[in-house]
């Protein structure tokens, strides 16, 4: 819902930079969303492709990788994946917040929540 | 005459590594050492619109001023609707309106926290922007994060928003004295709530007559 302010934030980000090193062109911009964050991948696209018109980000490709959710559990130190739920009521896999070693609810998320700017491939 | 062009120049990756969504947090974790400075607990609430946020929050205040001092921050995209009404109770309310934006962020609640006396608050409750969606990506620095959802919303509410549910610590269930006439079930709502987090305390409340406001008080643990 909130990609397109995410979207200019990405954007301003990125034609800033060009501006301070002075490129002339952004090739390809690459991005790394969180599984966790409300950021879709499609939309984050549009959004970009649209504020990168008439910017020397015009036509740059845009990669996004999806990053997986990664937790630590506070009690008996597990760190690993997050265990699926895949309830047909929810069409989605939905992460469940609990350990999949001790069942303990008290964990640390250590991946899964960017909204990550990794690169920019520019030519000068 | 052809000027003779230069090729095209160098080509090299820039490497930025900004975490747009980090610098939130970021600014929530500040916050957060501000309000812990002055020793203030705040508590934010989300929940879709008409959800009962307000009621929720005037009810509260009605139940512990005297006891804490008490600040609100209200937010919304236009009007001071909500802060008027909580204004009502004699409490400090700063109203914050985002104009586009669905959910508060911790930018703003670090430029409304310069508004307050902090060192006379005890308490700080933060009403979010009306949606179930946007505000759990951004934390805001609070101590606390409630959601309300009530019975006139229909039945599958929870579960077509799971992400919101589950980073919630406390949520309500509002206007259980319409559950009959809307036909939906607090007791489902509060299991729907609990497949997603089970950690998580669930309340129903009625949030104008004050029914559950002393449990909430409790699941709160200031």
């Amino acid at each position: 819902m909130h990609d397109l302010s995410v979207s200019q934030a990405i954007a301003r980000t990125i034609l800033k930079q060009a501006k301070e090193k002075r490129v002339r062109k952004i090739l390809s911009v690459n991005l790394e969303l969180g599984e966790l964050t409300f950021l879709n991948p499609e939309q984050i696209h549009f959004w970009l492709k649209e504020l990168f018109k008439d910017t020397p980000a015009q036509g740059a490709k845009i990669y996004i990788k999806k990053i997986f959710s990664r937790i630590k559990c506070k009690k008996c130190e597990y760190e690993g994946s997050m265990s699926l739920r895949d309830d047909p009521f929810f069409h989605i896999y939905f992460p469940l917040l609990r350990c999949p070693r001790c069942n303990s609810t008290s964990l640390e998320i250590k991946a899964g929540r960017e909204g990550l700017i990794r690169r920019i491939k520019v030519s000068i | 005459m052809e000027p003779i062009k230069a090729k095209e120049g160098e080509i090299f990756d820039i490497e930025l590594e900004e975490d747009l969504l980090k610098k939130n947090e970021e600014l929530a974790r500040q916050n957060r050492k501000i309000l812990d400075g002055y020793k203030i607990v705040a508590i934010d609430i989300m929940g879709s619109i008409g959800t009962g946020k307000t009621s929720l929050i005037k009810n509260l205040i009605s139940h512990l001023k005297g006891k804490y001092e008490i600040g609100v921050i209200a937010g919304d995209l236009t009007t001071t609707i909500d802060a008027d009404r909580i204004e009502k109770e004699g409490i400090k309310v700063i109203q914050v309106n985002t104009g586009k934006e669905c959910h508060l962020d911790a930018n703003l609640i670090k430029k409304a926290l310069k508004k307050f006396d902090l060192g006379a608050l005890d308490l700080l409750f933060i009403e979010n922007v009306g949606n179930l969606i946007c505000p759990a990506d951004f934390p805001l620095g609070s101590h606390c994060r409630m959601v309300v959802v009530s019975v006139t919303e229909g039945p599958w509410m929870v579960r077509k928003h799971p992400y919101i549910f589950s980073q919630a610590d406390v949520v309500v269930i509002n206007k259980i004295d319409l559950a009959e006439a809307m036909k939906v079930s607090p007791e489902k709502l509060a299991d729907d709530v609990y497949k997603i987090n089970p950690a998580v305390k669930v309340i129903p409340a009625n949030c104008i007559a004050g029914k559950g406001m002393k449990e909430i008080i409790q699941a709160l643990s200031f």
